[in-house]
């Protein structure tokens, strides 16, 4: 009794930390998430579903009217692997681990280098992307580079 | 950071980069972490291996600011303890077999792996359109997330409860 008083009073102690996002398709294929999804799991041939090897499948289908969804299923084996995984040193030389996940150091190398190619002129850094959504979800989306930039790569 | 941002290294990421990755198959696990970080904005711990015990830890925030991209690549120094497998990699295919079934097997990394991500084909709310993909992403390795339930009592809780 005391103890359901506790929680009632700690309502934070109680909560189960999971969130869920909600994706669907974006008609620009460099912005939609599922393609790169997609493409990850037909690269990790990571489908219950033998031999697939185009994402065309996934394109043309027509469901009939009792049915209104059809889940995908994954691979019992790829469940618990990451989806993100390292490059690890090989006797065939560099591969894909099969199961160790990406690590953020060697990701942060990867991102650094990216914004140095592409002209930025502060460290880029994942928290840039996190700040980035969190003011857009607040409705002050602001650019790093000047205007005149993006009308150079339009060209 | 805006979406224009995001559009030009996304837009720099695919068209024009000159630099290489390791293998090629990295370019696409980069430009699929930055739309899932910028989607859900989410630590990058979620989606990376942030833990310091596994490896020989690289503070992101030292020492990385003269690092020269002309350089040598980090994968080729012999050193590099990120680029090495661990020796119980083979550990997780072996558990399937196994009389314990799938119970046994363990994720490695609190990372985000297959079984967070669930794939749908929905049916077009537009009559005899192709089907839309759906896709349902669950993020559990918050930074706090395994916090245990904790009896919390403060002074004047437990006068409250007591009188």
């Amino acid at each position: 009794m005391r103890y359901s008083f506790l929680i009632a009073i700690c309502p934070k102690l109680t909560c189960v930390y999971r969130t869920t996002f909600l994706f669907r398709e974006e008609a620009l294929p460099i912005l939609c998430p599922i393609s790169h999804i997609l493409a990850l799991a037909i690269r990790d041939d990571a489908f219950k579903l033998d031999g697939l090897t185009s994402a065309e499948p996934f394109f043309t289908t027509n469901l009939q009217p009792p049915m209104k969804a059809m889940k995908v299923h994954w691979k019992l084996s790829m469940l618990k692997a990451p989806i993100f995984r390292q490059v690890v040193r090989s006797a065939d030389g560099l591969q894909t681990s099969e199961h160790k996940a990406l690590r953020y150091s060697t990701f942060a190398y990867y991102f650094d280098r990216l914004g140095w190619g592409a002209g930025f002129p502060e460290k880029l850094t994942s928290y840039c992307m996190r700040r980035g959504t969190g003011n857009a979800v607040d409705g002050k989306g602001y650019s790093i580079l000047p205007f005149s930039a993006y009308i150079l790569i339009s060209v | 950071m805006g979406p224009d941002d995001l559009l030009l290294l996304l837009t720099h990421h695919w068209a024009r980069d000159t630099h290489t990755y390791p293998i090629e198959d990295q370019r696409l696990t980069v430009a699929a972490i930055m739309l899932m970080a910028v989607y859900t904005g989410c630590r990058l711990g979620e989606l990376t291996d942030a833990s310091k015990g596994r490896a020989a830890y690289k503070d992101p925030l030292q020492g990385q600011d003269d690092v020269k991209y002309e350089g040598q690549e980090p994968w080729e120094d012999l050193d590099d303890t990120d680029y090495i497998e661990d020796d119980d990699g083979i550990m997780d295919k072996e558990g399937i077999e196994d009389d314990h079934g799938i119970d046994s097997l363990s994720r490695r990394y609190k990372v985000l792996c297959y079984e967070d991500i669930r794939l749908w084909i929905v049916q077009n709310p537009k009559q005899g359109e192709r089907d839309l993909l759906a896709m349902e992403v669950t993020l559990s390795h918050h930074k706090g997330a395994n916090w245990k339930l904790k009896p919390c009592v403060t002074p004047s809780l437990l006068q409250s409860v007591l009188s």
